[in-house]
């Protein structure tokens, strides 16, 4: 048993190096079927199914109290014993302690022990692996050279700025050479500028080393800028699961439109009539439909960008007025009354123009092929 | 059990709650994922605790280590009430009160008391610089709940059950002392009687209404004076402030038998106007020194009252045209409230016990204290009834403080949230 251990930590101690030298890990395929975990009386996560491609970046997006943390902790081990399966490979681990996962998790709080320096952090787990000494201290010097923190060794975490911290949390995870990657919000702490620095350093990493790797947020930019998939989450429940531009050009549902960036949701019905299918949401708004769609009550998804304004009425033309405008750099963003039904509708900023103004009567020309409908 | 092995035994079972209480507040200072983190790289059981759980909560049992040796330097009623004669705090107090305050001895012996508490606390700094660990830790909250197998459980119970039976023993034979009424050479007392609490409460009736009034009296001191250098501390730019914070806290470093010595040997040589007792026989004086013992208490918990309040409350209040002094009246004292009569509390508490400066003081019966009342009674086979009953009376007010003293603090600790909440919105 001793031997094994000592092959597998040797395997992976190469494997780090290897990463360094532009080698990749061998990806581990993740499977959660029918997962559900409760907090007493409080169920948290209900029913969950999905599956993790071996190597993908994915990401487990939902607001907070959505459940995301708490499903990524269950990965890990931590928290109470859920019910369903959490396969890694094929091997089921749930009822495994932590310690015998080899899951590498990076803590919202990078959780760095503050005794210790960041080459003693970095060391730990090689530690408790039995590694020895000559390994470590070259395994240490690689895992610090990959998140470009080779000079800190000898420092203490309270010596560096929250970046820092993050890629020596990295550092610590990574070196131990986990068959899954979890990142539980590790942008949260950091300023806007570097956030935007350190996602893309994340995912130059993880294309690096090819680790599984799961990164939990509740920023949808973040999610969509590195991220292959997501899985949508709210109320412990997995609302949609696709690439970022999938969900957000085919949202499943109201909740999954509307956290992927702003929408215009009108309540309607879907109607066929002799021109084809039209979407009717009262007030005199009609929008004509693909004639794929079947007659019933639905929800019209309508992003800001998929409208805009025109000269004069005609077919998907409608005519309304001017409520309010907030600029916002690229776009004004206009608030329109049409009927009974207010919109919001986006149009590109140019240099120097002036802006519409509250009262302003406006036709509005809707692009009916940016149209999604919802049954939800 | 005597002598010096008493000594230690009554003295550890004494202050073993002060090493409790850092500890737990050190441990529930912990984040919960420092603890899982070690977990996911491999480590567990007695191990991980070495490693991570125990050093984080070092600054803690270092902290309460160095508190009990000063206490326990400080203590001088379990040695004088066993007999032990042999130790610094009971040799001072001998030498003065037998010899004459003119005795060198004396004094050497309160500076070497002195020198020693100060190292302790200058030791304990230094061990626990930089050390402050909580603040680096983003979460706190204590680390997570552990299940325990049916034999661990098991195990546990027994454990504390064992502990609490030695701390409690005490307890239990003070009370079966102040209720028996003969008791010897038997597990149990052959009688039982309430005529010591009848006793205790006539006859020591002028100890309990002293004690009232002097610990009373210092606590109140204590809580005006601990706001007032709270104040001065963190809310303005005094030149000098932190030397006024370290005179405040530095009264921790000197025994109480040297602070009964030390006003005893300032003043006892000025006489008082009308009567024509030297100064140091007046109660004022007890009272004086009791409530600079407790200061450092007192400014602990106004310091952590005023820290409750954040500026932008007062702020906000100037900011719609309240005047300094109509700030502090209207939003910082109400907010203050709590953590106050907390610190009034624990002052009160402890100084109603205090016997160490007491019994250096205190010139004439019916100026003395419960504490020193005790120890009278003590000192006769026949007193012993009457003094356990004393003693069962003290636990009590002590008991009902502390009680006390959590309420409120659990009160303030809520308040707190609620005012950060406040904070928050406005910020």
């Amino acid at each position: 048993m001793k031997t094994s251990t000592k092959t597998t930590t040797e395997k992976t101690a190469k494997r780090v190096i290897d990463a360094q030298a532009g080698k990749t890990m061998t990806p581990v395929r993740i499977d959660i079927q029918g997962l559900s975990l409760s907090f007493g009386a409080t169920e948290v996560l209900k029913e969950i199914n999905l599956a993790i491609k071996p190597g993908e970046f994915f990401a487990f997006l939902g607001p907070s109290g959505s459940g995301k943390s708490t499903l990524l902790r269950a990965i890990a081990g931590f928290g109470p014993m859920p019910k369903g399966k959490i396969l890694l490979d094929g091997r089921n681990v749930v009822g495994d302690v932590p310690w015998r996962r080899n899951v590498g998790m990076v803590f919202q709080n990078y959780a760095l022990w503050p005794h210790m320096t960041v080459a003693k952090n970095v060391a730990f787990g090689l530690e408790e692996r039995k590694i020895p000494t000559s390994a470590i201290r070259s395994r240490i010097r690689s895992a610090l050279e990959l998140v470009g923190m080779e000079e800190y060794g000898e420092r203490y975490p309270s010596q560096l700025s929250g970046g820092q911290q993050q890629r020596v949390a990295l550092a610590r995870t990574i070196v131990v050479e986990p068959a899954v990657l979890l990142l539980d919000e590790p942008l949260s702490n950091l300023d806007a500028n570097l956030r935007v620095q350190m996602r893309q350093d994340l995912l130059k990493l993880q294309r690096r080393l090819g680790i599984t790797t799961i990164f939990v947020t509740h920023d949808q930019e973040e999610a969509n800028t590195i991220c292959d998939r997501i899985a949508v989450i709210a109320n412990g429940v997995v609302q949609q699961i696709g690439p970022p531009d999938d969900l957000y050009d085919n949202p499943a549902n109201g909740f999954v439109a509307e956290f992927l960036g702003t929408a215009n949701i009108i309540d309607g019905r879907a109607t066929k009539t002799a021109a084809g299918m039209v979407f009717e949401g009262g007030s005199g708004f009609k929008i004509s439909l693909s004639n794929s769609e079947t007659s019933g009550a639905a929800r019209l998804v309508l992003r800001p960008q998929a409208m805009e304004f025109c000269d004069r009425n005609g077919v998907d033309r409608l005519s309304g007025q001017i409520v309010s405008a907030e600029f916002l750099g690229g776009v004004v963003r206009y608030l329109v009354r049409l009927g009974g039904i207010n919109l919001l509708v986006d149009e590109r900023h140019i240099r120097g123009a002036a802006r519409r103004r509250a009262g302003d009567d406006v036709c509005l020309k809707l692009d009916s092929g940016q149209a999604v409908l919802i049954r939800d | 059990m005597d002598g010096l092995n008493g000594v230690i035994f009554v003295q550890s079972i004494h202050y073993f709650p002060f090493i409790l209480v850092n500890l737990s507040a050190s441990l529930q200072n912990i984040d919960r994922s420092m603890e899982e983190a070690g977990q996911m790289l491999g480590s567990r059981g007695m191990r991980l605790f070495r490693r991570i759980v125990f050093p984080l909560a070092m600054p803690g049992y270092i902290a309460g280590a160095s508190l009990v040796f000063v206490k326990v330097f400080d203590d001088l009623g379990t040695p004088l009430l066993l007999n032990v004669n042999t130790m610094l705090a009971p040799q001072a107090y001998l030498r003065i009160s037998s010899i004459g305050t003119d005795d060198p001895m004396g004094y050497v012996i309160s500076c070497i008391l002195i020198a020693f508490s100060v190292f302790t606390m200058w030791a304990a700094f230094l061990g626990t610089r930089g050390k402050d660990y909580s603040t680096l830790q983003k979460g706190g909250g204590g680390l997570a709940k552990r299940d325990l197998r049916p034999h661990e459980k098991v195990l546990c119970y027994v454990v504390i059950t064992l502990i609490l039976a030695i701390v409690l023993a005490p307890h239990l034979g003070l009370l079966l002392l102040s209720l028996g009424s003969v008791w010897s050479f038997s597990v149990l007392p052959s009688g039982f009687t309430f005529a010591h609490y009848a006793t205790a409460l006539t006859s020591a009736r002028v100890f309990i209404q002293n004690t009232l009034l002097y610990a009373g009296s210092a606590a109140a001191i204590d809580i005006v004076l601990g706001t007032a250098i709270a104040y001065l501390v963190m809310r303005t730019n005094v030149i000098g402030r932190k030397w006024i914070e370290h005179m405040a806290v530095s009264a921790l470093a000197v025994p109480g038998v040297v602070v009964g010595i030390g006003y005893l040997r300032a003043f006892y040589n000025i006489e008082l106007p009308v009567t024509g007792h030297p100064l140091a026989t007046w109660w004022g004086i007890l009272v004086i020194a009791l409530a600079i013992r407790r200061l450092p208490y007192a400014f602990r918990a106004c310091s952590a009252a005023l820290q409750q309040v954040p500026r932008s409350l007062e702020e906000a209040a100037e900011n719609l045209g309240a005047s300094r002094v109509r700030t502090v009246g209207r939003i910082v004292a109400p907010l203050m409230t709590g953590g106050l009569i907390a610190g009034f509390v624990t002052s009160f508490a402890t100084a109603a016990v205090e016997l160490s400066a007491t019994i250096m003081l205190v010139s004439s019966q019916n100026d003395a204290p419960l504490s020193y009342g005790l120890y009278l009674f003590m000192q006769s086979a026949a007193g012993r009834g009457p003094g356990a009953a004393l003693g069962v009376i003290a636990v009590i007010i002590v008991g009902l403080a502390t009680y006390l003293s959590h309420r409120l603090v659990g009160r303030a600790r809520q308040r707190r949230i609620d005012v950060q909440a406040a904070a928050g919105a406005i910020g």
